[in-house]
C-alpha cells in the first residue's frame, strides 16, 4: 500500500494503519532496533512502541517521508532503552558507530550552545554537499549502525573501500563542524 | 550509559536523507554523464542546503512538521515551499505577512520529542494572524527571526475515536460562509501537487457542491468502521476491504477566493467522503454522484 494511503488510515483512526505499517515497514523497524539492541524480544517491543508512537503522532503530524519518520522513532526508542536498561549491553555495532562518531567531535569539545538538533541540521547540511555514495554509506553506518561488511555487500564495494570512504567523510565532517564554530 | 552527542544528533538528520539511504542503490559509472549529473545535483543541493543551514528552529526530530494545539484545533508549522504551495501559500513566509498577535507558544523538549503549547507568558515563538487572508486555517508562526506558516490540521477529538464534525465547520475554518467564497474545486493527485482533470469554476456548479456538502451527515470513525468494515468472515477479507477502500480515494482541492486551499477525499465506489480536517466521514448521495460525474469524470 502507498505511504499516503497508510497515512490516510492513521488520519481516519483506522487500526488497519498499524497492520499496513507492520506489513510494509515492520522488518525495517525491527532491523533498526535489533542493530542497536541485539535482542529480539526488546527489539519487538521497540517496534510496537514505534507503532504506538506513530499512532499518537499522526494526526496531526503528516510525515512526508514515512519510512524515515518510523526509523527515527525506532532509533530514538532503542537508544533510550539502551541508555536506561542496565541489563542491556552495547552491541558491537553500536560501540563501533558511537566511538567513530565521538572521534569526529567529543562531547566536551562541542560548544554547549549547540544542541543535538543544531548539530543534526549541520550534519544534514554537510551530507547534502557530499557525493551520493559517501552520504549514504555514512548514514548506513551512523544512523542505521550497519557493519562495514553489510555496507560493502549492500553497495557492492569491498570492505576497505567502505572503511576508507567513511574515514574521509568523518575527516571532512570534522573540518566542516570546526568551520561552523561547533568546536570549543 | 550515555549516548554521545554526535550519535544523538544523528536522530535529527533530515528525513529525506534518511529515506534516501533506505532506498539508495549505487549506479554504474557512466563517465561524463555522471559528472554532468553531479553538477546539476550540486545546484539543487545548494538550493536545499541554504534554507537548512538557516534553520535554527526547535522542531520535532521525528516529524517533518511539529504540531501544536491552539484554539480548539491542531496546527503544524511549515516552511517547505512545496508544502506551502499545496495550501495556496507563497513559497516563503515573511515578516510582512504577520498580522495581529494571536498567541505566544511555549516549546518543550522531552525525551527527544518536542511539544508546543500556548502560553500567556511572552516567548520568542509567536503566532500571528496571516495578514493576506485572515482565517483560522492559516497563521504565521515566528520562531526568533524565522517566519513559517502554521497550517490547520484537524479539530480537537476530545480523546474519542468517534468525534465528528460537519463539513461546514471545516468551511468556517477557511472563511467559507457562502458558495461565492469558493473560487474553484479540482481533483488533484495523491501528493496534492498537481491538478488532474478539470477545474470547476462555474458558479452554479460550485453553489450546488456547497449546498450539498453543507448538509451532509457526519460520521465519527467508530460509526464509519461499523458501517463499512464489520461483518467480514475473516481478518484477511476485512484487510482486503480496507485496501479496496483506500485504493478508491480521490483527492479534491477546494480553493477559496482568498487563494487558500483545503482538501477532502472522495471514495465514490463506496459513496463516502472524508475530510482529514474534521476527521469525519460523510455519506454521499445520488445528487453528489451526479455532480462528480458531471464535473470530475471525463
Amino acid at each position: 500500500m502507498d505511504d499516503n494511503q497508510i497515512i490516510e488510515l492513521y488520519f481516519a483512526r483506522n487500526e488497519q494503519a498499524i497492520k499496513e505499517t507492520d506489513a510494509k515497514y515492520g522488518k525495517l523497524c525491527f532491523s533498526v532496533a535489533n542493530r542497536i539492541l541485539e535482542n529480539n524480544e526488546d527489539s519487538e517491543e521497540c517496534v510496537n512502541d514505534t507503532y504506538l508512537n506513530a499512532w499518537n503522532k499522526i494526526p496531526p503530524t503528516r510525515p512526508n517521508h514515512f519510512s524515515a519518520f518510523l526509523c527515527k522513532i525506532t532509533r530514538l526508542i532503542s537508544l533510550k532503552k539502551l541508555e536506561f536498561s542496565s541489563a542491556l549491553k552495547r552491541t558491537s555495532a553500536v560501540i563501533v558507530s558511537f566511538e567513530e562518531l565521538e572521534g569526529v567531535l567529543q562531547d566536551q569539545k562541542i560548544s554547549p550552545a549547540t544542541d543535538a538538533e543544531d548539530l543534526g541540521k549541520l550534519i544534514s547540511a554537510f551530507l547534502r554537499r557530499e557525493k551520493e555514495d559517501a552520504r549514504n554509506i555514512f548514514l548506513r553506518k551512523y544512523f542505521f549502525c550497519d557493519s562495514v561488511s553489510e555496507i560493502a555487500e549492500r553497495y557492492r564495494l569491498n570492505e576497505n573501500t567502505v572503511k576508507s570512504m567513511l574515514f574521509r567523510t568523518r575527516n571532512r565532517l570534522r573540518e566542516y563542524l570546526r568551520k561552523e564554530g561547533v568546536e570549543v | 550509559m550515555k549516548t554521545p552527542r554526535m550519535a544523538e544528533a544523528m536522530n535529527y538528520i533530515d528525513d529525506d536523507l534518511v529515506s534516501g539511504a533506505i532506498t539508495y542503490t549505487r549506479k554504474k559509472n557512466t563517465g561524463w554523464v555522471k559528472w554532468c549529473a553531479l553538477a546539476a545535483c550540486l545546484c539543487l543541493v545548494i538550493s536545499i542546503a541554504i534554507p537548512v543551514l538557516q534553520h535554527k528552529g526547535g522542531h520535532d526530530p521525528v516529524g517533518d512538521t511539529a504540531p501544536f494545539f491552539f484554539n480548539g484545533c491542531y496546527y503544524e508549522t511549515v516552511d517547505d515551499p512545496a508544502i506551502l504551495e499545496i495550501y495556496g501559500l507563497p513559497k516563503k513566509i515573511t515578516a510582512d505577512m504577520a498580522g495581529d498577535h494571536a498567541a505566544y507558544i511555549d516549546v518543550n523538549f522531552e525525551q527527544g520529542f518536542a511539544s508546543f503549547e500556548e502560553t500567556p507568558i511572552k516567548t520568542d515563538n509567536e503566532l500571528y494572524v496571516y495578514a493576506p487572508a485572515p482565517s483560522r486555517g492559516i497563521y504565521v508562526y515566528r520562531e526568533g527571526d524565522k517566519y513559517m506558516a502554521a497550517i490547520f490540521c484537524n479539530f480537537e477529538t476530545f480523546g474519542s475515536s468517534n468525534t465528528n464534525y460537519e463539513l461546514k465547520e471545516l468551511y468556517r475554518i477557511f472563511n467559507v460562509s457562502q458558495a461565492e467564497d469558493i473560487a474553484s474545486i479540482s481533483e488533484v493527485d495523491w501528493h496534492r501537487e498537481k491538478v488532474i482533470g478539470a477545474t470547476v469554476t462555474d458558479a452554479n456548479e460550485i453553489q450546488e457542491f456547497y449546498d450539498m456538502t453543507m448538509v451532509l451527515d457526519s460520521y465519527g470513525n467508530d460509526d464509519f468502521q461499523n458501517q463499512m468494515f464489520s461483518g467480514y468472515p475473516s481478518e484477511e477479507k476485512q484487510m482486503e476491504a480496507h485496501t479496496a477502500f483506500a485504493d478508491d480515494c480521490r483527492k479534491i482541492r477546494v480553493e477559496t477566493k482568498d487563494g487558500l486551499r483545503f482538501y477532502v477525499s472522495l471514495y465514490p465506489s463506496f459513496s463516502w467522503m472524508h475530510a482529514s480536517g474534521t476527521m469525519s466521514y460523510y455519506k454521499i448521495d445520488n445528487a453528489m454522484h451526479d455532480w462528480i460525474n458531471r464535473n470530475l469524470n471525463d
